[in-house]
């Protein structure tokens, strides 16, 4: 019933719009707020093309007449195919890293019995509290005493283990009924197996959402690969826009350089985004 | 040879002790049905046989090898669950063959021929490329029972497998379990609380209760001659009624009385153990008692539950409550006064304090057929002649 009067719901929003003269106001609010939403980006991709004396003439938001030269000097001249390399390799190791820990602490969290199993759970948990940069220190002095520093290992591996994956692949295990892995264990299916072919498969919605989010945090990484990377050239992206900034001719910072490298850094994040969107909104409950 | 025994078998969880010393003989080939009230540790005792739990004690044999410390899958039993533990992302003919390789190393061309003989024979062909969720309830259980087949194992353990199912496919599938069982003869062990369902599909019932086996027999046996007032009062739809009487000499024989009425019986307090006035628990199931204008107990009726081929009449009998299964279209209403005649042969006497029959009236006249009894017969006819 409530199913059906929202599928009404959507066809009639989905029909094409008339224009109810009552309802202008509320379309033109709509529209000025998604503008809005939506004004960084754009000026962004309009900053991408112009000129540096073009971008510092503040009243001159329409698209510039260097083109497409800016994207070209940044893939070329600095290097910013490199970093971007170097952060999707990072980001799919993470990402896949990631995943695979969590669910391996997830099974044992919910499909296996050992003493202190909640208190594991909650330590696990407690992590949750500690900011990134607390724990940025020891960090550095472990990688640093392992001889990973400047290494993809240093790089990928402080970010394998996720509480926060735990806590939501643990929750998601837990929805499943107790006799399908009883049934497994009737037939004698191992417990490699039954992660392999009956809870990855069933988590599949999970699984996916969750690597979204792994991925796109990943990318947008800064702060530890700043500190723990020393080789430019094994720099990842959101730091290589930092190098951006210190290009520019007298104190006149490149705008448009950094513009166009900053559109580049974004897309394989939305890519990611627009591929996986249903997974991901099924992760969080939304999707119809 | 047994198909499945279970030797002093008990299951602690912490400080409740769910399954209290079970020791049961199911042949090779039997339909054994554990019926019991929810939390009486029925689904325990057969979760122990599965080895899905530990046992705390006493051992689990199966096909005269004990089990007891063996893993489930070392056990050969095939589990039907009730809420039938179907993969959903498997279609029905994955759910069958998953595990299969894993059991008993088969084939692939041998686990599809067996594919098609167990869905063959559940009539389920036409559904096995479909997944879980574009199935039905009824379809669902046919696939999970088919999974069981599939594997051919010694014992077939089932855990309440209609328990999901609406009432008419419940009653469907339950023949078609039982069909199934005369045609493939695998020793089964069948859990499920509605004693309907034990008395119609098990070759014997044990009936369970606080973690103990109060009686185990053939369904009819249970119902004619319960071992304990627990078994009397579970059994039956609706159970038997019992109430707390003493026991009176009347010349060479007894009667039974509570308040103001009396059930002659025909026995000695001696030739029962007892003597005069002791204090008895007096059962007759509802059936057993009939509406009888000469009858000896007097019911105050509170209740009337018209059920179509019987009218059930609930009502106080000197202060207990009782309940009397009388000819349809009767003409009682509630706070009507009636008389009950009682069938002699269908009495049954327990003992007040451990429970335990001390006498069933059937016993000492098996001379006489379960219907044997002229002054039924006349209360039917006279009922009938009310009616017009």
């Amino acid at each position: 019933m409530a199913a059906e009067t929202r599928r009404e719901a959507v066809s009639e929003a989905s029909s094409p719009t008339r224009l109810v003269p009552g309802q202008l106001p509320v379309h033109v609010g709509l529209v000025v707020s998604i503008l809005l939403m939506a004004s960084p980006l754009l000026l962004a991709i309009v900053m991408s093309t112009q000129t540096v004396p073009e971008i510092y003439d503040i009243g001159d938001i329409t698209p510039g007449s260097d083109g497409l030269a800016n994207y070209v000097s940044v893939l070329t001249t600095y290097n910013m195919l490199t970093y971007m390399a170097n952060s999707l390799i990072m980001s799919v190791l993470v990402t896949v890293g990631k995943i695979a820990v969590s669910l391996l602490a997830a099974v044992a969290l919910v499909f296996y019995d050992f003493r202190f199993k909640n208190g594991v759970f909650f330590l696990i948990l407690f992590t949750l509290m500690f900011p990134v940069p607390v724990r940025i220190v020891p960090l550095y002095e472990l990688m640093a005493t392992l001889g990973w520093s400047n290494t993809l290992l240093a790089l990928t591996g402080p970010y394998l283990a996720s509480a926060t994956a735990v806590f939501l692949l643990r929750q998601h295990f837990m929805s499943i009924p107790e006799s399908l892995v009883e049934a497994a264990r009737v037939d004698g299916v191992g417990p490699l197996e039954f992660l392999w072919r009956v809870l990855v498969p069933m988590s599949r919605g999970m699984i996916t959402g969750l690597g979204v989010i792994t991925f796109i945090y990943s990318w947008n990484q800064y702060l530890w690969p700043l500190i723990v990377v020393s080789d430019q050239n094994k720099q990842v992206v959101q730091v290589g826009m930092k190098y951006l900034q210190s290009v520019g001719n007298a104190g006149q910072t490149d705008w448009g350089l950094i513009m166009a490298g900053a559109v580049l850094t974004l897309l394989p994040p939305l890519a990611v985004l627009i591929a996986f969107r249903n997974p991901l909104l099924e992760t969080f409950g939304l999707a119809e | 040879m047994t198909g499945i025994s279970l030797h002093n078998l008990t299951k602690q969880f912490d400080d409740v002790t769910a399954v209290d010393s079970v020791s049961l003989d199911v042949t090779e080939g039997e339909f054994l049905v554990l019926v019991g009230p929810s939390g009486c540790g029925k689904s325990t005792t057969l979760r122990l046989c599965a080895g899905l739990e530990s046992t705390t004690e006493g051992t689990v044999s199966i096909s005269d090898r004990n089990v007891t410390a063996e893993p489930a899958s070392e056990r050969d039993v095939a589990m039907v669950f009730q809420n039938y533990a179907l993969y959903p992302h498997m279609t029905a003919r994955e759910n069958m063959t998953f595990g299969l390789d894993a059991a008993a190393g088969f084939s692939g061309t041998e686990a599809t021929e067996r594919v098609e003989e167990a869905a063959a024979i559940l009539d389920i062909e036409d559904l096995l490329d479909r997944k879980p969720s574009a199935l039905s309830g009824g379809e669902q259980q046919r696939v999970a029972i088919g999974r069981a087949l599939v594997r051919d194992p010694e014992v077939f353990l089932m855990d309440e497998p209609l328990s999901n199912l609406d009432a008419k496919l419940r009653v469907q599938m339950r023949a078609e379990l039982a069909e199934l069982h005369a045609e493939l003869q695998t020793t089964t062990v069948y859990v499920t609380h509605d004693q309907v369902e034990a008395m119609t599909l098990g070759d014997r019932v044990a009936v369970m209760n606080d973690g103990r086996i109060e009686q185990v027999a053939p369904p009819q046996d249970l119902y004619d001659a319960p071992d304990t007032r627990f078994v009397a009062e579970f059994i039956g739809s609706p159970g038997m009624n019992t109430v707390d009487a003493t026991l009176r000499r009347r010349g060479t024989v007894s009667e039974i009385v509570w308040g103001d009425n009396t059930v002659p019986l025909d026995a000695s307090p001696e030739s029962l153990g007892l003597t005069s006035g002791d204090r008895v628990v007096f059962g007759v199931r509802p059936e057993d008692l009939s509406a009888d204008t000469d009858g000896d107990v007097r019911m105050e009726v509170t209740v009337t539950e018209p059920l179509g081929s019987t009218l059930l009449v609930r009502g106080t009998v000197g202060g207990h409550e009782m309940e009397v299964s009388i000819q349809p279209r009767s003409l009682v209403e509630v706070g009507d006064q009636i008389t009950l005649g009682v069938d002699p042969d269908r009495l049954h006497l327990f003992d007040p304090e451990s429970g335990a029959a001390v006498y069933h009236s059937a016993d000492s006249r098996e001379a006489i057929g379960v219907d044997g009894d002229g002054r039924r017969d006349a209360a039917v006819a006279r009922q009938g002649g009310a009616d017009d």
